[in-house]
């Protein structure tokens, strides 16, 4: 098992991450294969000797954890595989990690595999980043018969040869295929590799923008159904963008129900951009009258004629308003 | 409208017996009465019949019992409203109430009820010790009490709810209801949340919180921020110590220096060892070369000495002929010598026998000079002993005349004042002038006749005797007398002292003695004159040693020369003296001549035994150096020193050689130089070992200390705590805009509900602001829309505080409010209770009074008005009168 960096997403975790990191690969009987990337560099600290201790002391089982600390091969018998790993030592390496695989001179009867961390010259990747940079004609540069990268998290192939397995298990409501492994087969060496995406991801991450056209119903329904599709909602974590101008009756029932989605899913995140606008119905409905009519049609027209800060409060104050009345009518 | 129409009190206070006020008007009522004849308990009584339970037996009862007494009392009200009569009749006793309604007759609580309804003060209870606006319901606004007419008319808060509801219904306009109150509650209440009264955040608030747990956030984010740079700075150090550590492995400056030092060692071994090599040579070729030098100056030497024993035969042969020339002319210098000597000689003795003769003559001279010199002296002497004697003579006459020109003056000064005294004294003396007709005597008193025609002066008293007349006795009494008298006689007494103490009788002797001492000493000055002219520069000693002297020099002076010249004819000193400077002259020729030859002589003789010491010595050395000189050549002959010298000069030359080839060697290596290399190369090995411990303790260092803090799990919770510090900021920004809403809010709430009172109160404003301006010209009214109260007024456009005008003012301005107020009520309810006033407007001035008159009168035709007044009169005509006396029962 091949993993192309970034284990960890600090190089400082806490204890019980590293023990749960530990126990999450102990199921795994053949050997685990980790490399050191740009967010857990190999001399970061006391990372991994920390990782080694946790392997050691797991009551359950026993780990093969090998972790690639130096640019070195690494030979697994059991599968004729030479593993060329690539740490990053640092952060920001402005060395090429790489670069010695092209001099390494290949065993004969092994399987050639490059596993390196970083974005590939030319392509995604940060961008903006000048450090960790990767020849994507490393495999036949090297005589590799693959090269398993990482640092992108969505699963992306670059070659026939050269591939970034993503992670398994998104961590961001970017949508680029993450929640996959790789498995890939070679018969022998210089063999062309099999690669299957096998979908690993436990949790959905769903970014989703919903524009309020007047009707509330329709906007809960729409969210309601994201609720009811095939992952459970205890494992979706929702990035809910609401736009548009609302009612306060249907901001009132909007909220509410984003309380209880709040409560139903794993993680929800609104970004309300509702513009209030009271309309005739919320006045009638409220059945205001004297002082409390006066001050709402003083609140109304603050909210739809003030400066865009002033509006809000009017807005929220005009909410406040309805909500109050609204109790005051149930409670009689 | 509520009316009363007959009150009756029984066993009330000061009203007892009892008191019937019957036939009472719609309009105004005036009751008069004198003061404390119970005009206040008339209105007492009237609020403990409707207000006070009749069971009570309270401190409001035991007040309405004549004092002294234990009577019950009993108070019956007829009244009417709503348009319909009742009668209540109420004595304070168990059960001592009825109320007859035109539908029953009720008894008891059922009394107390109805009339509770009737009078609407449920709100309040029953008064127990006083009566307070919550017990009275709106009749306690309208029924003033003697001496607080002038206080602010504020009704009690269920008053004000009620005139709120009336003039709500009058303005049909819903002010806020039962919903809009608890709005306003549940916005205050919110707004309470976040904000204090004065409007700033609340320090326990919803905002604070939020405020404050986005502040502790922070401070933890940036807390474990600080500490992940620091850890990720230790890591950046171990990364540089780490990489350090491999370049200078890499280098392996260490041994390339240690490899380096043994070879300087090496080298400097091998220097010393040619040193100490060139140091022998070096040793060597110093003795060769001293060998080489010492024959070499050993051959100078000799040919040194050669020249110089040649040198010193020449300069013996020259000497040797010197040494003869001067024989002969010192031998020639010895003869004139001697000749010139004797003449010397001859002239010597010549000249001396003519000086002895001249001495002798010259000596006689003298001793005559000297001899009438000491006569002319001697007489001098004698004269100036006789001026001397003389001096003593006249000195002692002087001793005798001691009266001076002063003592005369001092003598007339006091005789003039005793004059003075005198004839001050006489000008107030009594004097007597005696003109007798005839012959007759005048005796004094002590038997002296005086004579006739001639003053006498009288300064004591005396007696006459007048012959032919009797006694007469005379007191002289002129002012001062006395005073005059004793200051002449004192002035006198002076004058007789000074005169005594000079031992002269008068003034005139003193005169005289005076003069004679002057002449005396006048003489005594020509003496002295004299004298000094005589003794000229002598003094009387040096006079005295001068003649000593003189005769000392004849006493030794020598006889015999003065016998030898006063026998030579020749002896002419003149012609002597010519000859003595002749000689003298000659014999100065002479002995310069002589001296002259001397000086050759001694120059000769010096310089032959000088050429002879020369030639002395000169042999003596020649001598020793060709002794020197032999000894030399036979210790080692020519040949001999100079085959040495070859030698030397050859073993010289060849170890000089190979010096120069050792130090050309060592040139290059020069060991103090390559000590330094060496020293520099321990230095700096012992530098990079220090440098190397100390990088691998600075590992160690931060390899443990990178351990140990980043076991601590600082950058996921660092992470973490970012993560809920960003949620708390949002929460902040939320629950800030919350808090603004609410502030809004309740502001926007707070400022309709004011807009929705102050229109509330316009009915009661307007009432008042056609009324105010008759009483109190200009003046315009502002209503408190809180408490339905009057709270200022404005005159030309400056608003004037309730509580700072006058008395008066107040109580007449209190009066229209409640009248306005009650005006209002009547035309809004329909209902309104009677206004009463006790011994009210009593400080209005007689124009207000007469226009607080004409709006009672006007209110009166609406309302009911008792006006209790120890001044009946000046209300007279204004409506039904009714005086207390007449109301009296039995």
């Amino acid at each position: 098992m091949l993993v192309a960096g970034d284990c960890f997403d600090s190089p400082f975790p806490e204890e019980g991450t590293i023990l749960k990191a530990a126990d999450a690969m102990s199921p795994f009987g053949g050997p685990w294969v980790l490399l050191p990337g740009n967010h857990d560099p190999a001399e970061a600290g006391p990372l991994w000797d920390r990782l080694e201790h946790a392997a050691r002391n797991l009551a359950t089982a026993k780990l093969d954890l090998r972790i690639a600390r130096k640019g070195e091969p690494i030979r697994i018998d059991d599968a004729s595989l030479e593993i060329l790993a690539a740490p990053l030592r640092h952060r920001h390496d402005p060395v090429d990690p790489t670069a010695w695989m092209a001099t390494s001179e290949r065993r004969p009867g092994l399987v050639r595999v490059g596993l390196a961390h970083g974005s590939v010259q030319g392509f995604g990747g940060d961008g903006e980043s000048t450090f960790n940079r990767i020849d994507p004609r490393l495999p036949e540069m090297a005589d590799l018969d693959y090269l398993a990268l990482g640092d992108w998290h969505g699963t992306l192939g670059i070659g026939r040869r050269c591939w970034y397995s993503g992670t398994p298990e998104p961590d961001r409501f970017r949508s680029n295929e993450p929640g996959h492994v790789l498995v890939v087969e070679i018969d022998e060496p210089g063999a062309l590799p099999r690669i299957e995406r096998v979908p690993t991801a436990e949790c959905r991450w769903i970014e989703e923008t919903l524009e309020h056209s007047g009707d509330a119903g329709a906007l809960i329904a729409r969210v309601e159904a994201i609720l009811s599709g095939s992952t459970p909602a205890d494992r979706l974590l929702l990035d809910l963008t609401l736009a548009g101008e609302v009612d306060i009756g249907g901001r009132a029932r909007i909220e509410a129900r984003i309380e209880e989605w709040r409560a139903r899913l794993c993680h929800l995140r609104v970004h309300d951009g509702l513009i209030d606008r009271p309309s005739d119905e919320d006045l009638r409905e409220l059945r205001l009258e004297g002082v409390a009519q006066a001050a709402a049609s003083r609140l109304a027209a603050m909210a739809g004629n003030g400066e865009e800060e002033d509006s809000e409060i009017a807005r929220l104050a005009l909410r406040r308003l309805y909500l109050m009345q609204h109790r005051i009518r149930e409670t009689g | 409208m509520m009316r009363l129409r007959r009150i009756e009190l029984r066993s009330v206070g000061k009203l007892t017996p009892g008191l019937r006020i019957d036939g009472l008007a719609d309009g105004i009522n005036v009751i008069g009465g004198d003061n404390e004849e119970g005009k206040s308990t008339l209105l007492f009584a009237l609020r403990c019949a409707f207000f006070l339970n009749h069971s009570s037996n309270g401190a409001l009862r035991k007040q309405l019992v004549p004092a002294g007494t234990s009577l019950t009392p009993e108070i019956d009200i007829d009244f009417e409203t709503g348009g319909r009569s009742y009668a209540l009749a109420k004595a304070f006793r168990r059960d001592g109430i009825s109320l007859q309604t035109p539908a029953a007759a009720l008894r008891g609580a059922d009394a107390e009820n109805e009339l509770e309804a009737l009078l609407d003060f449920g709100d309040g209870g029953r008064a127990k010790s006083r009566f307070a606006s919550e017990h009275m319901g709106l009749s306690g606004l309208f029924w003033i009490d003697q001496g607080t007419a002038f206080e602010r008319a504020r009704p009690g808060e269920s008053d004000q709810r009620r005139l709120a509801g009336l003039l709500a219904a009058e303005m049909d306009h819903v002010v806020s209801g039962s919903d809009g109150d608890r709005l306003f509650v549940e916005a205050e209440r919110q707004h309470g949340e976040f904000w204090s009264k004065s409007g700033r955040p609340l320090s326990n608030g919803r905002l604070s919180e939020a405020e404050q747990r986005y502040d502790q956030l922070e401070e933890t984010c940036l807390d474990l921020q600080g500490r992940l740079e620091r850890l990720e700075g230790k890591l950046d150090r171990l990364r540089r110590a780490r990489a350090e550590r491999e370049r200078t492995l890499g280098e392996n400056r260490e041994s390339r220096d240690g490899e380096k030092l043994h070879a300087v060692r090496e080298r400097i071994e091998k220097a010393r060892e040619r040193r100490n090599e060139l140091a022998l040579l070096r040793q060597t070729l110093r003795v060769a070369d001293n060998d080489v030098r010492t024959l070499e100056e050993r051959r100078q030497r000799r040919a040194q000495q050669r020249e110089l024993v040649q040198e010193l035969l020449d300069d013996r042969e020259r000497l040797e002929g010197e040494r003869i020339d001067l024989g002969r002319k010192a031998c020639a210098i010895e003869e004139a010598f001697a000749g010139d000597e004797g003449l010397y000689r001859k002239l010597r003795e010549g000249l001396g026998m003519k000086k002895r003769r001249l001495r002798a003559i010259e000596a006689n001279e003298r001793r005559q000079r000297d001899m009438a010199s000491l006569d002319s002296l001697r007489r001098q002497r004698d004269g100036i002993a006789l001026l001397n004697q003389r001096l003593v003579e006249l000195d002692g006459e002087r001793r005798d005349h001691r009266i001076e020109d002063k003592d005369v003056a001092d003598l007339r000064n006091a005789e003039s004042e005793a004059s003075t005294a005198r004839a001050a004294l006489d000008v107030v003396a009594t004097r007597l002038v005696f003109e007798p007709d005839a012959d007759q005597r005048i005796i004094a008193g002590e038997g002296e006749e005086k004579p006739p025609r001639q003053p006498v002066e009288l300064l004591h008293p005396a007696s006459f005797m007048l012959e032919g007349f009797g006694r007469l006795h005379v007191t002289p009494g002129s002012e001062g007398l006395g005073e005059r008298e004793r200051r002449w006689r004192k002035l006198d007494a002076i004058l007789r002292e000074r005169l005594d103490a000079l031992g002269v009788a008068s003034v005139e002797e003193a005169h005289e003695q005076a003069l004679r001492r002057q002449r005396i000493e006048a003489e005594i000055d020509r003496i002295h004159t004299e004298r000094r002219a005589r003794l000229g520069d002598f003094t009387v000693e040096t006079l005295e040693r001068e003649i000593a002297g003189l005769q000392a020099a004849l006493d030794d002076a020598d006889p015999a020369g003065i016998e030898r010249t006063s026998h030579g004819e020749e002896n002419d000193p003149e012609r002597l003296r010519v000859e003595i400077a002749a000689g003298e002259e000659e014999l100065e020729t002479c002995e310069e001549r002589l001296r002259g030859r001397e000086q050759e002589r001694h120059s000769a003789r010096e310089a032959l035994a000088v050429c002879e010491a020369k030639s002395g010595d000169l042999g003596t050395r020649l001598e020793r150096e060709t002794e020197r000189l032999n000894d030399e050549l036979s210790a080692m002959p020519d040949a001999d020193l100079d085959t040495s010298l070859g030698e030397a000069c050859e073993r010289r030359d060849g170890t000089a050689s190979e010096h120069a080839r050792l130090e050309l060697a060592l040139r290059d290596e020069d060991p103090s130089l390559l000590e330094e290399e060496a020293a520099h190369l321990e230095r700096r090995i012992e530098e990079l070992a220090g440098d190397r411990r100390q990088r691998e303790r600075l590992i160690e260092q931060l390899a443990t200390e990178i351990r140990i803090e980043g076991g601590e799990g600082i950058g996921e919770r660092h992470d973490n705590a970012r993560a809920e510090r960003d949620a708390a900021e949002r929460e902040r920004d939320r629950v800030r805009r919350e808090a603004e809403a609410a502030k809004l809010l309740y502001r926007i709430l707070d400022e309709e509900r004011r807009r929705s009172r102050d229109m509330l109160t316009e009915p009661v404003r307007t009432r008042l602001e056609r009324q105010l301006p008759f009483v109190i010209p200009g003046a315009g009214a502002f209503f408190d829309a809180d408490d339905f109260s009057l709270s200022e007024i404005r005159r030309s456009e400056q608003p004037e505080a309730f509580e700072t005008l006058s008395i008066g003012t107040r109580e007449q301005l209190s009066i229209m409010v409640r009248l306005a107020l009650a005006e209002l009520l009547l035309e809004q309810d329909g209902e309104a209770p009677p206004v009463i006033l006790d011994d009210a407007l009593v400080y209005a001035d007689e124009e207000r009074f007469d226009r607080m008159k004409t709006l009672l009168a006007r209110a009166g035709r609406s309302l009911q008005i008792l006006i209790l007044t120890c001044r009946p009169r000046d209300y007279a005509g204004l409506g039904k009168s009714y005086r207390l006396e007449d109301c009296l029962l039995g």
